[in-house]
C-alpha cells in the first residue's frame, strides 16, 4: 500500500506538469481560436449573406457530422499523403479550434436569435451601422446568454485533449500512458489522471460561476 | 413642411396594409394619428423611418422627394440622424444603464466625445426628471421610467422630428401620466412630434393635428380643434363621439 502511495506522489508532478504545459494551452489557444470563428460564422447566418451562409452550414455539417478522433487522424496521418506535413501540436489546434468553433457557433447564433428584434430596431433608430449594433449591443447580450453552455463546450474541450495523444502530442494522458507502460499500474495512474482533469474542470466551474455573477448585472433576477 | 409622405402602400402577403396613405407634418406640429387598432397607424409610422420598407410611395424630408423604395442604406442612416423613434416596448438598450443607453447613439454613430455626449445625456435625463436614475439598469427601472429614459434617448440626438408609436400602451394608468406629461412639455416646447396613440385626451388637448385612418386608408385629416368639434366624415364622427364632452 505505501508503494502505491508512494508511486501516486511521485507520478503526481509528472503528469501535473504536461497538464501545466500542454493540455491548457491546447485547451486555451483552440477555445480562444473557435470561439472567434464561431462568432463569424454566427454572424454570417445571422446577417443571412448569401453563399457565405450555405459554406458556414456545409462547415457545421461537417465538422458536427464527424468524430472529433477522425478529424485528427485525417489532419495528422492523412494530410502528409498529399504534401501537407503539420507539427503534432498546431495540428490538434487546427482540428480542436475546427470542432469546437462549428458547436459553438450554433449556440452565439441561438443566442443572437435570442436577443430581441426591439433591441437592433432602437439601435438603427439612433442612428447606429448595423456592426456597431452587432458589436455593442446584440453580441454583448447574446454571449451573456451563451456564457454558461459556452462553459460547459469548454470544460469538455480539456476533456477532449487527451485524444491528442492519439496524433503524438505529449499532453497528460500519453505521459499517463507511458508511466502505466513502465510500472504496469493501470488502475492507479489512470485513477489519478483522471482526478487531475477533474481538478482542471471543478477550477473551470468556479471561474464560470463568478463569470456568470459579472455578466448577470443588467439582468433581472428571477424570484 | 418638415415632413411630407405621398402615396405609402405596404402589404403583408395577401393583407393590404397601407393604400395610399398621404400625410403632411410642418415643423412645431404635434401631430396625432388615431383610429381602431388594425388601422395600420404602426405600421405607416414605421415606413416613415424604415423599420419597414414601404411598397410605394413617396418621402419628401426638408424638401427633399425621394421615392420610398430606391433609399440606400446610407441615405437612411443619414436620414435617421434627423429622426428619432419612441417604441411602445420601449426597446431600451438591455445591457445599458439610462445614462448609456442614451449617450450610446450619440458616441457610435454620431462621433461625439464621450464626456460631451455624457454631459447631454445627463441634460436630457433631467428634461425627462430621471437624472438620479442614470446609473440604473432598465430591469430597475419601471415601465414609465423606462420609457421617459427612451424619451430622453430620443431627445438628446436633437432630432427634427420624434415619432411614438403608442408610447403607453404598455403602461397601467398610473405610469401613462408621467409618460404623458413629459410629451405634452415637448410639445410646448415646439417639438416636432407624429404620435400613434390611442390617448385620445392626450390628442384633444396636445396635438394641433390630427390623422384619424381606418382600413389602411386615411379617412380624415386636418386641425384637431376642428375635427374633434366638428368631423367632415360620418365614421369620423363616430370614432371621436365617445371622447367629444
Amino acid at each position: 500500500m505505501s508503494n502505491a502511495l508512494a508511486l501516486f506522489l511521485d507520478s503526481f508532478p509528472k503528469i501535473l506538469l504536461p497538464g501545466l504545459a500542454m493540455t491548457i494551452p491546447l485547451t486555451v489557444i483552440s477555445f480562444t481560436i473557435a470561439l472567434g470563428i464561431a462568432i463569424v460564422v454566427a454572424m454570417v447566418q445571422h446577417a443571412k449573406l448569401p453563399v457565405l451562409t450555405q459554406l458556414c452550414r456545409a462547415y457545421i455539417w461537417i465538422f458536427r457530422g464527424t468524430p472529433l478522433l477522425v478529424q485528427l487522424f485525417v489532419v495528422f496521418y492523412g494530410l502528409p499523403k498529399v504534401g501537407v506535413l503539420i507539427e503534432p501540436f498546431p495540428a490538434a489546434v487546427l482540428v480542436f479550434s475546427l470542432n469546437e468553433g462549428a458547436y459553438s457557433a450554433e449556440t452565439v447564433r441561438a443566442a443572437m436569435e435570442a436577443v430581441p428584434a426591439g433591441q437592433f430596431e432602437a439601435g438603427q433608430c439612433v442612428g447606429m451601422s448595423y456592426f456597431q449594433i452587432m458589436r455593442r449591443i446584440v453580441l454583448p447580450q447574446a454571449m451573456r446568454t451563451a456564457f454558461p453552455p459556452l462553459s460547459n463546450s469548454l470544460i469538455a474541450m480539456v476533456k477532449d485533449t487527451s485524444l491528442a495523444a492519439n496524433i503524438t502530442v505529449t499532453e497528460m494522458f500519453m505521459v499517463t500512458q507511458r508511466i502505466v507502460a513502465r510500472t504496469y499500474e493501470p488502475l492507479l495512474l489512470y485513477v489519478e489522471v483522471g482526478l487531475v482533469y477533474l481538478l482542471f474542470s471543478t477550477v473551470l466551474t468556479f471561474v464560470q460561476r463568478r463569470g456568470e455573477k459579472r455578466l448577470n448585472v443588467y439582468v433581472k433576477k428571477e424570484v | 413642411m418638415l415632413l411630407e409622405a405621398k402615396g405609402v402602400c405596404k402589404r403583408f402577403g395577401e393583407l393590404e396594409v397601407l393604400k395610399n396613405v398621404d400625410l403632411a407634418v410642418n415643423a412645431g406640429d404635434a401631430a396625432v394619428i388615431v383610429g381602431p387598432s388594425g388601422a395600420g397607424k404602426t405600421t405607416f409610422l414605421r415606413c416613415l423611418n424604415f423599420l419597414e420598407t414601404a411598397d410605394a410611395g413617396t418621402l419628401s424630408f426638408e424638401g427633399d422627394a425621394r421615392d420610398m423604395r430606391s433609399m440606400t442604406k446610407k441615405e437612411i442612416r443619414a436620414y435617421r440622424m434627423h429622426t428619432a423613434f419612441v417604441f411602445q416596448g420601449f426597446n431600451l438598450f438591455l445591457n445599458k444603464t439610462a445614462l448609456h443607453n442614451v449617450t450610446e447613439g450619440l458616441v457610435t454613430a454620431r462621433k461625439m466625445h464621450k464626456k460631451e455626449a455624457e454631459a447631454r445625456g445627463m441634460e436630457a435625463l433631467r428634461r425627462v426628471g430621471l437624472a438620479e436614475k442614470s446609473g440604473h439598469y432598465p430591469h430597475q427601472l419601471s415601465g414609465g421610467q423606462q420609457q421617459r429614459v427612451a424619451i430622453a434617448r430620443a431627445i438628446a440626438a436633437e432630432p427634427k422630428i420624434i415619432f411614438f408609436d403608442e408610447p403607453t400602451s404598455a403602461l397601467d394608468p398610473e405610469l401613462t401620466g408621467e409618460v404623458l406629461g413629459v410629451m405634452r412639455s415637448l410639445a410646448e416646447d415646439g417639438m416636432t412630434m407624429l404620435i400613434v396613440t390611442h390617448e385620445m385626451e392626450f390628442a384633444r388637448t396636445v396635438s394641433n393635428k390630427l390623422i384619424f385612418m381606418e382600413a389602411g386608408e386615411v379617412v380624415e385629416a386636418g386641425d384637431t380643434a376642428k375635427i374633434f368639434s366638428n368631423p367632415e366624415k360620418e365614421r369620423t364622427a363616430a370614432f371621436l363621439r365617445p371622447f367629444n364632452k
